[in-house]
């Protein structure tokens, strides 16, 4: 890949950056009236000293350009300040409940990503036909039906008329998750060096990133006992398959038109000119372009894994990032919710970089500009 | 090959996966759980924590105020002598005329709350007066000094009419109490009064660390226990009786030998609580964002609370998604109420629909909010110089359109009860009456036309305009959730042909009125807004927060006087009723304000709207709901058992 394109890639990534930034700083100041009332509340309005000192700690004193100028000096330090409400650092908070979203939202992902496949690419071969006409007529369904709507009728229906799963929560009442970080680092630390190892016998980029990630999944999966394991899979089950309905139709759906698209190819009828089975056709060649537009959507779609669903997880008590922003601005959390804008913009931003990097790899066509 | 393999290995996840997580479900850990769903949890244990309802009321369950609070049970209001107790107990009302505060012991003895008797140890007296620097230190907590610059000093400030009414110079109240028996703290600590001592200093030592319970001791001078730790001595800066309420009832105590150590409590989540409630956290009993779960300290009961069964070992504090789905686990008994009231429109569809959910019950409480209309009678178009001097009869004409019956049963669907013109609920002990009867609102809708005709506020087609010819155009500016409410109230003062719009604020519209309130432009910007105001027994100065002014050199309109009413004669009367120290004198006083003040016409009550609670007893029986309080209180842990 160019050297120039990547540098100019980063550096428009950095300007919309900036922008976001600066506009993180507005939104809280136009959302909440006076940013910091909550923080002084039961000081009386008399003692002027007591205030102004905790205006100061926030960041909250002197005029709008002086703040701005200290707000962009704590992003650069990384200091996103402090949440009154949960009493930590507004970045320790966030990551104590990224990881809860992740078990959702990334099983929800994987699971949608390879059933959506199987499922467009039937529809795609057996175009007009029953597979194909229950996938539309799913999409149709699942685009009038809400998420949250569907998410009570399951439910209703699996939690309380026939009471299979639980209905909130991610443990049972009374648990609390025990987890062995020194497993943990253990873990993510040998990865790293397998990574290392792995790379310089194969030469394989890719194995720079898969190895670390895949050792980052299994050292989170051995640093928790089994039964805490067996306990949180059991709650997430519900919330993954409500997460699932809706995507792995949309993915279904986005495979499923691409093949059509690309079945009337030149190289598609070569392919069937060879002398190939249609099979092979269709799931060695028509499939693999047909995943491009796919990879945009996953890019896009990254942030969600970090951010969580916010009815999902409100709907079913999750204890993740999605409720973590509405929580935030019921209360007044102002710092909080600067945070959280902030992480999923720039969460956002870097997904999509490396979504065009990565499908640059992909489709040697797409032109660098 | 590869293929089936990997399609094999697919199905076997997708039931190994299940199946082990059903396999190895747990039940749920604590037997004999008094469940409570909630749809917002404390994200700590600080017991002044009050960003939820649960934080208040698990904080309660924790630790202890040095005096408690007597509830009403509801049907008491309306089976009166009738009522009984679950255990059959009679439900004595206290003599308001001796408790005009409905206080009874706690960690510290009642009596030492009431007016000393002669030869008694402990009790009130009225008389203390301070020391000079002891009135100075007072002062200047309040914020309050000499203006150096003008040439003042302590010796020319402290006799001015702005020190004697924010610090007296003589008169103090000195509170002197003994410690009640049989509290300690959850660590096996004996109580003793120096925690008394120790938590009055330390809210006062960290005032931006422990919300708003600092304001409670705005007049709190100094505390005192004596050596063997049995009793406490108080004194407080003011005339104003009042004052223990809020110091009695809301402040928790905290252990010295813990919290001497915590040297800033903003950042202190407490998730090993030690206090002198019933309740103690339960191993793993803290799950944030999930559940908070506490355990009946075993054997632990003084003052006989629990006379009777005893409480639910466990009471869990549950997190839920929403109301319907906490309805839904009530129905199934998964939990057994829920902490919060409901939504109005929520209550109605159950009353209207009982087979939705067989097993829920409601419970219908009243509480001290009263919801008004609030004209602004200092820059907007009502005062009583304004609209061509006719500005007080059109609030009267106003006044008497508004249709308190028609309110509740369009906007509440009939939960909700009226409130008369001094906007004291009924049941207060200084509430306004008439002839022995509680002082009804009048609606006249044929008196109003008539005052509007005779004041020449002339019909112009469907509405009237100013007596000078002028458009009359009156908004309302109310919250996001009153829309209903402003709806009915135009569609009453279109009767009267007055022009009433209205216009939502945005996310917190009292500060965002309290702004507007206060331009630096000197103008009011609002015509009227929708207001909640609570003038309950220990709030008298409620009454000054309202509608009075700050004492300074340019006064101004206190914080909550968002009328901007200035009328000497009001404040004259609520500054003799606020230093009355004889409460059954100063309840008269207080009925005067409300006679006066309703003949002002500047804040005009609409309803008090009732608390609706939903509870199930497929676990649990003798819930008992009680006035101004949520469905789970005092009483209902009290008689409270499980179901057999």
């Amino acid at each position: 890949m160019k050297l120039r394109y990547v540098l100019t890639r980063i550096f428009y990534a950095l300007i919309i950056l900036f922008v976001v930034i600066s506009l993180n700083f507005l939104l809280p100041r136009l959302i909440f009236t006076d940013p910091a009332e909550p923080l002084l509340r039961g000081i009386p309005e008399d003692d002027l000293i007591l205030r102004a000192a905790v205006r100061a700690e926030y960041g909250l004193d002197g005029s709008l350009f002086r703040q701005y100028f200290v707000y962009l000096g704590k992003m650069f330090t990384f200091d996103y300040g402090r949440s009154y409400v949960y009493k930590a650092p507004v970045f320790s908070v966030m990551f104590s409940k990224i990881p809860w979203s992740m078990i959702l939202s990334l099983s929800a992902m994987l699971i949608s990503v390879i059933t959506g496949i199987h499922v467009g690419a039937r529809a795609a071969k057996h175009r007009g036909k029953r597979p194909d006409k229950v996938l539309l007529g799913a999409a149709t369904l699942t685009t009038a039906l809400p998420s949250f709507w569907i998410a009570l009728v399951f439910m209703m229906l699996l939690c309380f008329a026939v009471p299979v799963f639980p209905f909130r929560g991610a443990m049972t009442e009374g648990y609390s998750l025990t987890f062995h970080e020194w497993i943990f680092w253990i873990g993510v630390l040998l990865g790293v060096v397998a990574a290392g190892v792995s790379y310089y016998f194969t030469k394989k980029v890719f194995l720079l990133f898969v190895v670390p990630v895949g050792a980052f999944v299994l050292s989170a999966l051995i640093a928790v006992p089994p039964a805490d394991l067996a306990d949180i899979a059991y709650h997430s089950i519900l919330p993954i398959f409500v997460l699932c309905i809706g995507s792995i139709v949309s993915y279904a759906l986005m495979v499923r038109n691409s093949m059509i698209a690309a079945v009337n190819e030149d190289y598609v009828t070569t392919a069937r000119a060879k002398g190939l089975s249609e099979r092979q056709v269709l799931f060695g060649h028509t499939l693999r372009n047909a995943l491009l537009p796919m990879v945009t959507s996953i890019g896009m779609s990254m942030a969600g894994v970090f951010g969580g669903s916010v009815l999902i997880e409100k709907i079913f008590a999750w204890p993740g990032m999605g409720g973590l922003l509405l929580e935030a601005q019921n209360v007044g959390d102002f710092q909080l919710a600067q945070g959280i804008m902030f992480f999923y913009s720039f969460v956002t931003i870097v997904c999509n970089l490396l979504t065009d990097f990565v499908y640059h790899r992909l489709d040697p066509r797409v032109k660098l500009a | 090959m590869k293929r089936k393999l990997a399609k094999l290995l697919i199905i076997v996840l997708a039931i190994a996966v299940p199946a082990g997580a059903f396999s190895a479900c747990r039940t749920v850990k604590y037997e004999n759980t008094l469940r409570i769903g909630a749809e917002a949890l404390p994200k700590n244990l600080m017991p002044y924590d009050s960003n939820t309802g649960t934080s208040t009321v698990i904080a309660s369950l924790l630790y202890n105020t040095i005096l408690g609070n007597i509830g009403t049970p509801s049907e008491y209001a309306e089976q009166g002598d009738a009522f009984r107790f679950p255990d059959g107990s009679v439900y004595t009302p206290p003599d308001t005329a001796e408790n005009p505060f409905l206080m009874t012991d706690n960690l510290l003895k009642l009596e030492g709350a009431y007016p000393k008797k002669p030869g008694a140890r402990f009790g009130r007296t009225d008389d203390y007066t301070p020391a000079r620097q002891e009135r100075i230190d007072l002062l200047n907590r309040k914020g309050l000094s000499p203006d150096r610059d003008a040439g003042e000093t302590w010796d020319t400030f402290l006799p001015t009419e702005a020190a004697e009414n924010a610090v007296p110079s003589s008169g103090w109240l000195h509170y002197s109490f003994e410690v009640a028996e049989g509290y300690s703290w959850s660590d096996g600590t004996p109580f003793s009064a120096e925690d008394v001592k120790f938590t009055f200093d330390y809210i006062l030592a960290n005032q931006g660390g422990v919300g708003a319970v600092a304001s409670f001791l705005g007049n709190y001078s100094r505390g005192e226990a004596s050596e063997d730790g049995k009793a406490f001595d108080m004194y407080l800066g003011t005339r104003k009786t009042s004052d223990i309420k809020q110091i009695g009832t809301s402040i928790l105590i905290l252990p010295k030998h813990i919290w001497k150590d915590i040297k800033d409590p903003k950042s202190e989540k407490n998730l090993n609580p030690v206090g002198t409630g019933a309740y103690k956290l339960a191993e793993n009993g803290y799950s944030e964002s999930s559940s908070v779960t506490l355990q009946l300290r075993e054997g632990y009961n003084p003052g006989g609370q629990f006379s009777g069964a005893p409480p639910p070992a466990y009471i869990s504090f549950v997190l839920h998604g929403n109301t319907d789905i906490m309805l839904s686990a009530l129905d199934k008994g998964s939990i057994d109420l829920i902490y919060e009231n409901l939504a109005i429109d929520k209550a109605m569809q159950l009353k209207n629909n009982p087979k939705l959910y067989k097993n829920v019950k409601l419970a219908t409480t009243s509480n001290t909010y009263t919801t008004t209309l609030l004209l602004n009678v200092h820059g907007g178009k009502f005062g009583d110089g304004d609209l061509s001097g006719k500005g007080k009869e059109f609030r009267r004409a106003v006044s008497l359109a508004v249709d308190q019956n028609a309110l509740i049963g369009d906007v509440l669907y009939g939960y909700g009860v009226k409130v008369s013109d001094g906007l004291v609920p009924t049941g207060q002990p200084h509430a306004l009456t008439e002839n022995g009867a509680y002082r009804e609102h009048k609606t006249d809708i044929d008196e109003a036309n008539g005052i509007l005709d005779a004041a020449g506020f002339v019909k112009s087609g469907q509405y009237r305009k100013k007596p000078d010819g002028g458009e009359l155009k009156i908004e309302i500016f109310t919250g996001v959730h009153n829309e209903r409410l402003a709806q009915a109230l135009r569609t009453q003062f279109e009767r009267i042909g007055l022009n009433f719009s209205y216009k939502q604020a945005g996310t917190d519209y009292a500060e965002v009125v309290k702004d507007v309130n206060q331009t630096k432009q000197g103008a009011y910007m609002f015509d009227a807004v929708l207001n909640t105001v609570t003038f309950a027994a220990d709030q008298l100065l409620m009454f000054d927060a309202r509608y009075g002014f700050y004492e300074t050199a340019n006064p101004t309109p206190r914080l909550y006087n968002y009328s901007g009413l200035d009328d000497a004669a009001l404040r004259a009367l609520m500054r003799s009723m606020e230093i009355e120290k004889d409460t059954v004198k100063q309840f008269e006083k207080a009925k005067e304000v409300q006679t006066y003040l309703a003949g002002l016409y500047v804040e005009i009550p609409l309803y008090s709207a009732k608390h609706v609670y939903a509870y199930t007893e497929r676990n649990f029986v003798n819930f008992v709901p009680e006035d101004t309080t949520p469905l789970f209180n005092d009483d209902t842990l009290r008689y409270i058992t499980q179901k057999k």
